[in-house]
């Protein structure tokens, strides 16, 4: 199966205080296949949060190559990289980053605002019959500090599939959440991947949730162990 | 939804959240448009009132004035200079197509009193021409007439408004006798008001004429301010402006007097009167700055709230352009908010002075009050938008 994203030997180095440099990601090779559910496990100060935001396209690397449908996209503009995160990955976050002031199903709208594309895809119809499948449908004028953690995370969920993006980032999506509520979001996210194929990739720290996926990906100290 | 709208519906349902804030934001722009508008509107209504004056002087009305053009669209023309004397007057009164001359003399602040009470008028001391040149008409009584100018008759006509002020009731005051500038004088005639004289200025209503032999009283030497006279036919003015011209260069030089159209001293008036008031008006552009810089200050403040926020949309597809445009949006609404109720808390004053002044707020006042208020928004909102705008968006969406 087609890779939807390559690292070809990345390096993250950020310049701290003076001349020192702190190397945050070295020499990362990594590949994701479309319809593969993958797991970056790591503890905390690993890297695995830089490696995310490079995977998000929320940032660039230092040195080495990020490779989406054949093109390297490490030397995109802001706006380019903007538009494509837009359109190819879709965010689930720990603290769901809901906008309180809006409702459900503005916060859901909110990566069709900012799409470019020209298209006929009426996204509110799609919006709403997401939120009906993920059983939020009474909950569509809700403000998200008036739901449940769960709800929240589903909301962010529903988000992150409104643009039918090629992959599902999900950052530590069951870390404010109990444990149980948690597996359900996880149980979600696999059956999201099983059903419908979607290629979902999460970063944890809690290795059961490693074990539940097809494929893991190990980082310490900045290397894929 | 579209994006336009939805920048809009954002912008407009923080506001709402935040009430207070945005009402005193709004304030600043509200107090410097109402100020720049009133002012306007005050300036329109005067340059109204002041041609208002003119016009009804009539038309073909030339008058010969000391000081050059220049000097009196500079407000210098009656102070210091040449007077004008008989020979003047009897060479203009020879050209053909002039049909009344007037020489005039004129004593500002005088007092005339009558009946225990007095007011302050003005002493127009000129022939039996000059009520009928400023377009007046008689009331009761009768005009100063060739036998009054040669028997030197100290008779005076007064505006009906100042015999009422006198007199209370203008019906028995022919005949009676005033105290003028210290010496006796006799009205003979009343004429009908005409307004003005407003804002503590003088009007016609304010003015007393008597003959200029009268007024050697107080005009020893017995030279004349300025003559004006009528031209017959419109056609004629310039040329018989020429004449004058001509005639006048001979004794004096070319820039010691000047013969202008009531027109043009409408325009010189004009011109003066605009200056003074883009001054005004500059001043109160001031006001304009500083909410300006109010609604800077709330847009940094509103940016910093929502860092987090800026973070999500960023992280969701927004381009820093879009941040941008979303922040600058809604300093613009602000400011042009604040510019919407000051204009509309200018016409409501408008509305309410105008049976005592006729202020007017024309289109031109409404679309600089809009426009300038926008462009405010878009002046002080750059900054707090660029630096919304320029957030990364992995430490924005991390921010707590």
């Amino acid at each position: 199966m087609a890779a939807i994203i390559k690292l070809e030997n990345v390096w993250k180095e950020y310049r701290l205080d003076g001349d020192l440099i702190f190397t945050a990601l070295k020499t990362i090779n990594l590949e994701i296949k479309t319809g593969e559910l993958t797991a970056i496990i790591g503890p905390s100060g690993s890297g695995k949060s830089t490696l995310m935001h490079i995977i998000g396209l929320l940032d660039q690397p230092s040195k080495g190559k990020v490779i989406i449908n054949n093109k390297d996209i490490s030397h995109l503009t802001d706006d380019e990289l903007s538009i494509l995160r837009n359109e190819f990955v879709g965010f689930v976050f720990q603290q769901f980053n809901l906008i309180n002031k809006l409702t459900v199903l503005e916060n859901v709208m909110i990566p069709a605002i900012y799409c470019r594309k020209k298209t006929e895809i009426n996204y509110k119809d799609n919006a709403l019959k997401l939120l009906e499948r993920f059983g939020l449908g009474s909950k569509i004028n809700s403000y998200p500090n008036r739901i449940s953690g769960g709800q929240q995370q589903r909301v962010a969920i529903v988000r992150a599939l409104i643009m039918n993006p090629k992959m599902i980032l999900a950052d530590e999506p069951t870390g404010n959440l109990d444990s149980k509520t948690g597996k359900e979001i996880i149980e979600l996210l696999r059956r999201l991947n099983k059903e419908e194929n979607k290629t979902i990739v999460i970063v944890t720290h809690d290795p059961e949730i490693a074990l539940l996926m097809e494929k893991t990906i190990k980082i310490k100290d900045g290397e894929i162990v | 939804m579209n994006y336009l709208g939805f920048i809009i519906k954002a912008s407009l349902f923080d506001f709402s959240r935040n009430k207070g804030r945005t009402f005193l934001t709004t304030l600043g722009i509200l107090i410097g448009v109402l100020s720049v508008v009133l002012l306007m509107a005050l300036g329109l209504g005067l340059k109204k009132y002041i041609e208002n004056q003119f016009e009804s002087l009539g038309a073909n009305l030339v008058y010969v004035m000391p000081g050059s053009k220049k000097t009196i669209m500079q407000g210098g023309g009656m102070i210091g200079g040449i007077k004008f004397d008989d020979k003047d007057v009897a060479k203009i009164k020879r050209l053909k197509t002039i049909s009344s001359i007037a020489p005039v003399v004129a004593k500002s602040g005088a007092e005339i009193s009558a009946n225990g009470k007095s007011e302050i008028v003005e002493i127009v001391g000129s022939n039996e021409n000059i009520v009928p040149i400023f377009n007046l008409e008689i009331e009761r009584g009768r005009l100063i007439e060739k036998s009054d100018m040669e028997k030197s008759a100290k008779v005076v006509l007064l505006s009906k408004t100042t015999v009422e002020k006198l007199f209370g009731s203008s019906d028995s005051a022919v005949g009676e006798k005033v105290d003028l500038a210290g010496q006796t004088y006799k009205i003979i005639g009343i004429i009908k008001s005409k307004g003005g004289g407003a804002l503590g200025g003088s009007g016609f209503d304010d003015h007393v004429y008597i003959t200029y032999k009268a007024a050697y009283s107080f005009n020893p030497d017995k030279k004349y301010y300025a003559i004006y006279f009528k031209v017959t036919d419109k056609e004629d003015i310039n040329t018989t402006k020429e004449e004058v011209q001509s005639i006048l260069s001979k004794r004096y030089d070319e820039d010691e007097f000047s013969v202008m159209e009531q027109t043009e001293i409408m325009e010189s008036v004009n011109s003066i009167f605009n200056i003074i008031n883009s001054v005004l008006v500059a001043i109160a552009a001031i006001s304009l700055v500083v909410g300006g810089i109010g609604i800077m200050n709330i847009m940094y403040v509103s940016v910093t709230e929502r860092i987090k926020e800026i973070g999500i949309r960023r992280a969701l597809g927004a381009t820093k352009n879009d941040i941008l445009y979303h922040f600058l949006m809604e300093s613009v609404l602000l400011s042009f908010m604040g510019g919407v109720l000051g204009l509309g808390l200018a016409y409501l004053i408008v509305a309410l002075v105008q049976s005592i002044f006729p202020a007017y707020i024309n289109i031109q006042s409404i679309l600089l009050a809009l426009g300038v208020s926008s462009i405010i928004g878009v002046i002080f909102g750059v900054f707090p938008s660029k630096k919304a705008a320029d957030l990364s968006p992995i430490d924005a969406i991390r921010y707590e």
